[in-house]
């Protein structure tokens, strides 16, 4: 290597390389990881893999239908407490739909704070006040994997729900804005016609103008002004033991969120208060 | 009757107008009323990213009348009381229009939408782009909207969409 001039005495050329990122890809998603630290993709996912395996359509052949892409005023934590995580019958949707919602569990895989949501699918029953029920319609094949959410540390949500195959990739803008892209897509062995009823439905009912989820935006708002107002939010739906982190919940369980908390806590190097 | 080209474009304007006001408005009737009533009246509203890529997934897909029906439906009874409200001020241009048959015309403009939150009160762009319009000319020389493409110069949207842009 030849000399260096006016540097400092030592320096060395190739202790500053360009960021060297690792990338491994599971069910046809993409990961990268900037740290030499991580452990390998599989082992980082745990049991959730399975999950995220049914949410793309059972093997991750899918073909991307496109983008909506929003910001939201709201801190980035907020919107991973509230997004993967609420409980549908809050949903004026749902309710005015008659939709009821079907059996599932909720869980996390290792110790990173991944969610993973498996229910069964429920479709609106009787009149839905809609001229074109098409729109909220199941053509699917298997009803028990109907509703599927991924949820990885730190903002990652991957849902399912009806035939919508739908991946959010978030990014904190500041302290009080998220910007998040919503990635959908259909399988590579849909037909025209199928194809045509994932880009309506796609298009009208889980993102940031959906029939059922553009008041998820709002919420995130306003969930943002209230953790302004002085002490803590507590998370208590689901706790059986205040000293204990669970790894499997029931559907509607806010405790959920806990594990999450846990690893962020650790990994800021936060002390816990004694409960 | 047919319009010649200068009626035409005063016609086109007039329509223009009556939509943004209608939007400002929140007046979901008045705008449903600026779309024939045919079967395959639409309103597909989508970002010009997702259009150049040859993406069809839009912010609104409303790609039949009874779809137009459930817009207002959503926004008249689904949504009521769920969101916290914002006003929008619509600024439209005509750029172009062409005749393509008897009765149809091509028509494209310019619009940018501002928005006022009711919590904030800051006022902002909301979105800007161009409309793409298919227009239906009655047997009285009348206007009404046969399909409208909005196309979104603005990718990522600073808040989530109640109303139609």
């Amino acid at each position: 290597m030849s000399e260096q001039r006016d540097v400092v005495p030592g320096f060395n050329r190739s202790d500053y390389p360009l960021a060297q990122p690792r990338m491994e890809s599971v069910y046809g998603v993409v990961f990268v990881t900037m740290s030499a630290r991580t452990e390998p993709l599989l082992e980082c996912l745990g049991s959730i893999v399975e999950t995220l395996r049914e949410l793309v359509g059972g093997d991750g052949r899918l073909k991307l239908l496109g983008y909506q892409k929003v910001r939201y005023n709201t801190n980035w934590k907020s919107y991973t407490d509230n997004d993967g995580y609420h409980a549908p019958l809050l949903h004026q949707a749902f309710n005015l739909l008659n939709w009821q919602g079907g059996k599932g569990r909720q869980f996390t895989s290792t110790k990173r704070g991944h969610i993973g949501f498996e229910s069964e699918l429920s479709v609106a029953r009787g009149d839905t006040m809609l001229e074109d029920p098409s729109i909220i319609e199941f053509k699917g094949q298997d009803p028990s994997v109907g509703s599927r959410i991924v949820s990885l540390f730190p903002t990652f949500v991957a849902t399912k729900h009806l035939d919508v195959i739908n991946l959010r990739f978030a990014t904190p803008i500041d302290h009080e804005r998220v910007e998040v892209h919503y990635a959908y897509f259909a399988h590579a062995d849909d037909d025209e016609e199928m194809v045509r009823h994932r880009l309506r439905q796609s298009s009208n009912l889980l993102g940031p103008s959906g029939l059922i989820s553009m008041e998820d935006a709002s919420i995130f708002h306003r969930i943002h002004i209230g953790n302004h107002t002085p002490g803590a939010a507590i998370f208590q739906k689901g706790v059986r033991d205040k000293e204990k982190i669970e790894d499997e919940f029931l559907q509607n369980d806010e405790s959920g969120n806990l594990p999450r908390w846990e690893y962020y806590r650790e990994i800021m190097g936060f002390e816990r208060r004694a409960a | 009757m047919t319009l010649a080209p200068e009626n035409f474009n005063r016609a086109l304007d007039d329509l223009l107008v009556a939509d943004a006001d209608a939007l400002d408005s929140k007046d979901m009737q008045r705008w449903l009323s600026n779309y024939v009533e045919e079967d395959d009246a639409s309103y597909i509203c989508l970002s010009r990213e997702n259009e150049e890529q040859g993406l069809a997934l839009g912010f609104m897909y409303d790609d039949c009348h009874a779809r137009l029906l459930d817009r207002v439906t959503y926004i008249t009874k689904i949504w009521a009381g769920t969101f916290q409200d914002y006003r929008t001020r619509h600024f439209v241009q005509r750029v172009a229009a062409d005749r393509i048959d008897d009765n149809t015309w091509k028509a494209r403009s310019n619009f940018s939408v501002f928005m006022t939150p009711e919590d904030s009160g800051v006022s902002e762009v909301l979105a800007t782009g161009q409309y793409e319009d298919l227009v239906r000319e009655g047997a009285d020389g009348d206007l009404k909207l046969l399909s409208r493409r909005t196309l979104l110069d603005t990718t990522v949207l600073p808040r989530y969409l109640v109303y139609p842009i």
